[in-house]
């Protein structure tokens, strides 16, 4: 089924925005929250986002580092809900990664005033695409979830996401993604296909031996 | 005597209920020749002896000669003082002479010391020489000498021993019309059968010297040759003795054959009895070997149905392995395809909610250009319900419920039809394995199977074994047909009436000469002083029962003194009674050795020599020499002419 989700994706960007931008706090412009640098950032949130099984590889890796039991329950959880199956969106391996126009999103989310656009520019090139998250913005996040309580998986995973991304940027994350080689073998221009038999095996070792 | 002959062959053929040319011809087969009238007695009577030679090893070594000439009828002595001074040596060379082979009482130093020996004797008026160089070898010649003396015929010669043996033998069995006694000697084997032996010369001769062994009545024989019966029928010269003699041989013989063949067929019954029970265990222990490996036919027709099974087995395995594939592929399919519509309906879902959330949420400015929308097209869009931005109509959510329930739908068919892929896959993947551990156990089957082919060879091996047994058994249990021997069985009859035809003959004549013989052997036996004898009863198989001092005894049971004296007297009553009836075959010669030994008392012996000195007046044709001690009873009785003597411990030669 080829439909198209327009609302369901600028959704899942607003989420990915609020919880991986960081505090704005410009007196002159009241109205701004955050701000989430780079496209590249935001393109790397957004694979996490729609493949649960190479989050939940980073969350064993994470869980590997240190030990905590949390991000192995987490991984666990989005086997048990077959979110590798049921929550996957598709990426394409383009030059810098995976790949997605975000334009019919990020239009819909600044027709309503959620966010503004903004970047570093010089004379003939962008140097970099940064978000502005408004303060309605902000606010649909909270009511929608109210509203609409099927979103807060939404809310939750972007959550999750920034937690495992933290402070890095766009490159260090595109370079942490490409260190999957199933991600990294995938031609230019070809679907990233999924791990998420090699993850639940990983998974289950994690579990015999933890 | 042809007339006698033809009635006894015609008796014997009644008997035996036979044709007379079947009996006829068994007789000659068996050599049985019938003896109705023996010829005349004939007489022999000593002239000369003499012997020569060179003595050595003794006293009175050197060249010898002795020589006793003009003998004649009655009674003769040698004599000495002493003993060992050659009187018995005289009787012994007598007898070498006689018979052609020294007895075993001839003392060794003196056949070596002799070297040449004569005798000259008269058989009826006939006289005869025996000639014999005795140095080493032996050699010589036996002679007929005429009336006067001068001319004579050499009879025979002889250059061996044995020459000499059988010249004699030859000589003197044909001149007293002997007939030679086959007897019948049992064997002491079991296996073995008894054997005829046939006596001659040596033992009728031995009639004629009585030496200082008396365990016999008649002749020298030792008792268990059984010859003293035969040997007295001999002596009294019956007729049909030697037929009947022959008869019980040939008798004997054939009963013997029949004995052998049975025994022969015992053993071998018994010999074939252990091979076939051998054989029979041989042959069940390989049976059973054979029946514990089973057959091979058993063996390739289970293999066939295993395999034909096993091939069946392993093609509804490929044919389930092909429909598992068709319903792992299913099931990838229809889980593809489930899953995808899980994704749709969460993606409606999603999308549905976030629509709502956008529904509300009006824009303020165009997406394209920042422009922000003025109140007129707002107000354009909740009147026409088109795009204030676009000018599109806006889809209502009641499309996107229609859509939510159309996906729910499709979720449910997808899982009921998941569900059902999964049930198929388990059932084919179910029902493969059990095809496949079938196949496993086909394939065990037929390998356990064709190991067991590899005992063909073995079973082969068996297989032949059995029937090698099976043909020897058959063969070691073959048993022939006894085959009646039906002619032994007609000889046997035929030899048991000539038996009981001939034993009638010889018994009819026996019992009036034995009467007769025993009264004169009392008669004679007193003379020699045994006063107490007043019954003799000599029996045909040469036992003497007598009567002593009223009390009943016999022949071995009297001393050695009285047995010598009857002896003489039953040698005697044999001669006169043959004498008196014209039959009778002793040559009348008698040579008594030694009476005077320790078991013969002087007294004995002169009452025997008393009784020998009349009797000699008596028997014309009767002459005897006797070998002793001096004694006045000798010397008395015996005319100084007729003795040979010697004193002072000298030699008679």
């Amino acid at each position: 089924m080829n439909k198209r989700t327009p609302h369901r994706d600028a959704l899942r960007i607003l989420f990915i925005l609020r919880a991986g931008g960081t505090q704005w706090d410009v007196p002159d412009e009241p109205e701004i929250v955050s701000i989430f640098k780079g496209e590249a950032r935001l393109l790397a949130f957004d694979f996490w986002m729609r493949n649960p099984d190479y989050l939940a590889a980073e969350l064993l890796d994470v869980f590997e580092q240190n030990g905590d039991n949390v991000y192995l329950q987490a991984a666990e959880t989005i086997f048990e809900n077959d979110e590798p199956d049921l929550r996957r969106v598709p990426m394409i391996r383009y030059l810098f990664g995976a790949y997605d126009k975000m334009d019919d999103s990020l239009s819909l989310l600044r027709s309503r005033d959620l966010i503004r656009i903004t970047g570093l520019k010089s004379k003939t090139k962008v140097k970099e695409t940064d978000f502005l998250l408004t303060a309605k913005g902000k606010e649909v996040c909270t009511s929608a979830v109210i509203q609409e309580p099927i979103l807060k998986w939404y809310s939750d995973r972007a959550e999750l996401v920034a937690k495992i991304a933290g402070e890095r940027g766009g490159t260090a994350l595109k370079q942490q993604q490409y260190v999957r080689t199933t991600y990294a073998e995938t031609k230019y221009g070809g679907v990233i296909p999924p791990i998420t038999s090699e993850v639940r095996q990983r998974l289950k070792q994690l579990k015999e031996t933890a | 005597m042809a007339r006698l002959n033809k009635e006894w062959i015609q008796s014997i053929a009644d008997r035996a209920k036979k044709d007379v040319c079947q009996v006829e011809s068994l007789l000659a087969s068996r050599h049985i020749v019938p003896t109705p009238v023996l010829a005349s007695p004939r007489r022999l009577m000593l002239v000369e002896i003499a012997f020569s030679g060179v003595k050595d090893g003794v006293s009175d070594d050197g060249p010898f000669e002795f020589r006793w000439e003009g003998l004649g009828n009655g009674l003769w002595a040698m004599l000495t003082d002493q003993n060992l001074r050659g009187k018995s040596s005289i009787m012994e060379m007598v007898r070498w002479l006689i018979r052609g082979k020294p007895s075993s009482n001839l003392q060794d130093d003196v056949r070596r010391w002799v070297h040449g020996a004569r005798l000259r004797f008269l058989l009826d008026d006939v006289e005869h020489e025996v000639c014999a160089q005795t140095k080493g070898s032996v050699s010589g010649s036996l002679k007929r000498l005429s009336s006067s003396g001068s001319e004579h015929s050499t009879l025979a010669t002889f250059s061996s021993e044995s020459e000499f043996e059988e010249v004699m033998a030859d000589f003197f069995m044909r001149a007293l019309a002997m007939d030679a006694i086959t007897n019948w000697r049992e064997s002491s084997n079991d296996e073995k059968a008894g054997q005829t032996i046939t006596h001659g010369w040596v033992a009728f001769s031995g009639a004629m010297f009585i030496g200082t062994n008396y365990d016999v009545l008649l002749g020298d024989m030792p008792v268990e040759t059984g010859l003293s019966a035969r040997l007295m029928q001999m002596y009294l010269g019956l007729p049909w003795v030697s037929t009947l003699a022959a008869a019980k041989s040939a008798q004997k013989s054939v009963l013997n054959a029949a004995d052998q063949k049975s025994r022969q067929r015992a053993v071998s019954q018994k010999v074939k009895q252990v091979r076939v029970d051998n054989l029979s265990a041989d042959l069940a222990a390989k049976r059973d070997d054979l029946s514990r490996i089973p057959s091979d036919k058993s063996v390739r027709d289970t293999l066939s149905a295993l395999n034909i099974e096993y091939a069946d087995t392993k093609r509804q395995e490929l044919a389930m392995l092909k429909r598992l594939e068709r319903e792992v592929a299913a099931l990838l399919q229809v889980d593809a395809a489930y899953q995808e519509a899980r994704r749709d309906l969460q993606t409606h879902l999603d999308s549905m909610a976030a629509g709502a959330v956008f529904r509300i949420l009006d824009p303020t400015c165009c997406p394209r250009c920042d422009h922000s929308i003025g109140e007129a097209k707002k107000k354009q869009e909740k009147l026409t319900h088109c795009c204030s931005v676009c000018g599109e109509s806006i889809s209502t959510s009641e499309d996107a419920d229609l859509m939510k329930i159309e996906l729910e739908g499709r979720v449910k068919a997808m899982k009921a039809a998941l569900d059902n892929a999964t049930l198929n896959q388990q059932d084919a993947q179910v029902k493969l394995t059990i095809l496949q551990k079938s196949i496993d156990k086909f394939q065990d089957q037929i390998e356990e199977n064709t190991a067991k082919l590899g005992s063909f060879e073995r079973r082969q091996e068996l297989m032949m074994a059995i029937a090698v047994l099976d043909g020897r058994l058959q063969e070691a249990a073959f048993v022939p047909e006894p085959d009646n021997d039906i002619n032994d069985d007609g000889d046997l009859m035929i030899l048991n009436a000539i038996v009981t035809e001939t034993n009638e003959r010889v018994n009819i004549q026996r019992e009036g000469l034995l009467k007769d013989v025993s009264a004169r052997l009392v008669q004679y036996a007193q003379r020699f002083g045994m006063h107490n004898l007043s019954e003799a009863s000599l029996k045909g198989n040469a036992n003497l029962y007598l009567v002593k001092g009223g009390a009943p005894t016999s022949y071995s049971k009297v001393t050695e003194g009285e047995k010598l004296r009857l002896k003489v007297a039953t040698i005697l009553a044999m001669i006169e009674v043959a004498e008196q009836r014209g039959i009778g075959r002793h040559p009348g010669l008698l040579m008594i050795d030694s009476p005077a030994s320790q078991e013969v008392s002087p007294e004995d012996v002169d009452q025997l020599i008393t009784g020998l000195q009349l009797i000699s007046q008596e028997l014309p044709h009767f002459q005897v020499f006797v070998a002793g001690r001096t004694s006045t009873a000798i010397t008395e009785h015996v005319p100084a002419e007729n003795r040979r003597e010697t004193s002072n411990s000298g030699f008679l030669w």
